[in-house]
């Protein structure tokens, strides 16, 4: 499980947006959290996740 | 150009969320503005797309009903409104268990206290008022969990927040002094703001601890500077506005989070409510009774 401390989601549409971004690139078992800004994923890439996310214009820490 | 109306776009996020379902979903030449998504062609499919994402969608402007039409449509549609049907009876389940406790504990042990009725009697019907209220306030908000705008949140948590420490902070102020009641209110209301903010984030949590500072102190300072000021004429009324406060945070709940929407319904059983209920009563009373007061306060 790969773990992503982000910064700048601020709501349940930002968690679906990371979350389905990363489930496009082929992540499992994805959770995103906006209260904590934590990203958890499995079967990807970190350089690729964090590119993805912040391609979704939220930062990564 | 068709109008779709979702009242439930608050940000940025949620505009690109709709946009990319959308686009996903080969619809194509639409716009999404704030509270609407305006579109020419496969509106019927986008409107279950929006739906299907978490937001409200309808061809109709989405109007709040009035009080009136609210009852009828309870009276009309009662399994939409299967958890507060249940909230009702566990209302009165929670009240004649309270009472029932109160007037047991009062024949086993509070009738050796001389002056319990004139000291202590209303002090205690109202907290069992007031854990009746909050109780149940709270169960409803637990029972549904969906998706609450930053706006809602904050109001839940401040709701909570403050009210918790009005009531409970004004019974403890006028038995046991101003330092405990400012205290007790304070520390309860924080929390409970604190735990019922917290679904809409820092803002939530924020506005949920703030009311619960400001209720616990306001609580305790109105009864303990009306305490020989007719503090009992006083309290009826308090009491209903602050009863009738909470059932307005359970409609908004029921308007705000739940009608129209997707949320899961996991409503905590009787028996654990009741249970928690007499545990709250049987702390505060003790606390009531037992506690250390101020020497302002004459008991």
């Amino acid at each position: 499980m790969i773990e992503i401390k982000t910064k700048g989601m601020h709501c349940k549409s930002c968690e679906i947006l990371v979350k389905e971004s990363l489930e496009e690139e082929m992540a499992l078992n994805v959770n995103a959290d906006y209260k904590t800004g934590i990203v958890k994923f499995t079967n990807l890439e970190l350089k690729k996740a964090i590119k993805i996310i912040k391609e979704e214009g939220y930062e990564v820490i | 150009m068709k109008k779709i109306y979702v009242p439930d776009i608050e940000c940025d996020s949620c505009v690109r969320l709709i946009t990319k379902k959308l686009n996903k979903n080969n619809i194509k030449d639409f716009k999404v503005e704030k509270d609407s998504v305006l579109l020419d062609n496969k509106e019927n499919e986008a409107i279950k797309i929006i739906k299907q994402a978490g937001y409200r969608a309808s061809f109709e402007p989405f109007e709040r009903k009035t009080f009136r039409e609210r009852i009828r449509h309870y009276k009309e549609n009662k399994t939409a409104y299967k958890i507060e049907s249940l909230g009702f009876k566990n209302t009165l389940f929670v009240f004649i268990s309270l009472l029932l406790f109160s007037v047991a504990a009062y024949f086993f042990i509070f009738n050796k206290i001389d002056n319990f009725f004139s000291s202590y009697a209303w002090w205690v019907f109202y907290l069992l008022i007031s854990i009746t209220s909050i109780s149940m306030a709270a169960w409803h908000y637990f029972a549904y969990q969906g998706k609450v705008t930053c706006m809602t949140g904050m109001m839940i948590g401040m709701t909570f927040g403050m009210q918790t420490g009005m009531m409970i902070g004004a019974i403890i102020g006028a038995t046991n002094g101003f330092f405990w009641g400012s205290m007790t209110g304070m520390l309860l209301g924080t929390g409970i703001g604190l735990l019922t903010g917290r679904c809409c984030g820092v803002m939530g949590l924020m506005e949920g601890a703030m009311a619960g500072v400001m209720g616990g102190t306001m609580g305790p300072m109105i009864t303990v500077m009306m305490y020989s000021d007719n503090v009992l004429w006083f309290m009826p009324f308090y009491m209903i506005i602050n009863v009738g406060i909470m059932l307005g945070l359970s409609y908004m709940l029921y308007e705000e989070v739940v009608e129209d929407k997707k949320v899961k319904i996991k409503p905590l059983d009787t028996v654990s409510l009741i249970a928690l209920s007499v545990i709250a009563m049987s702390l505060l009373t003790a606390l009531i009774i037992y506690g250390p007061s101020s020497s302002l306060i004459a008991y």
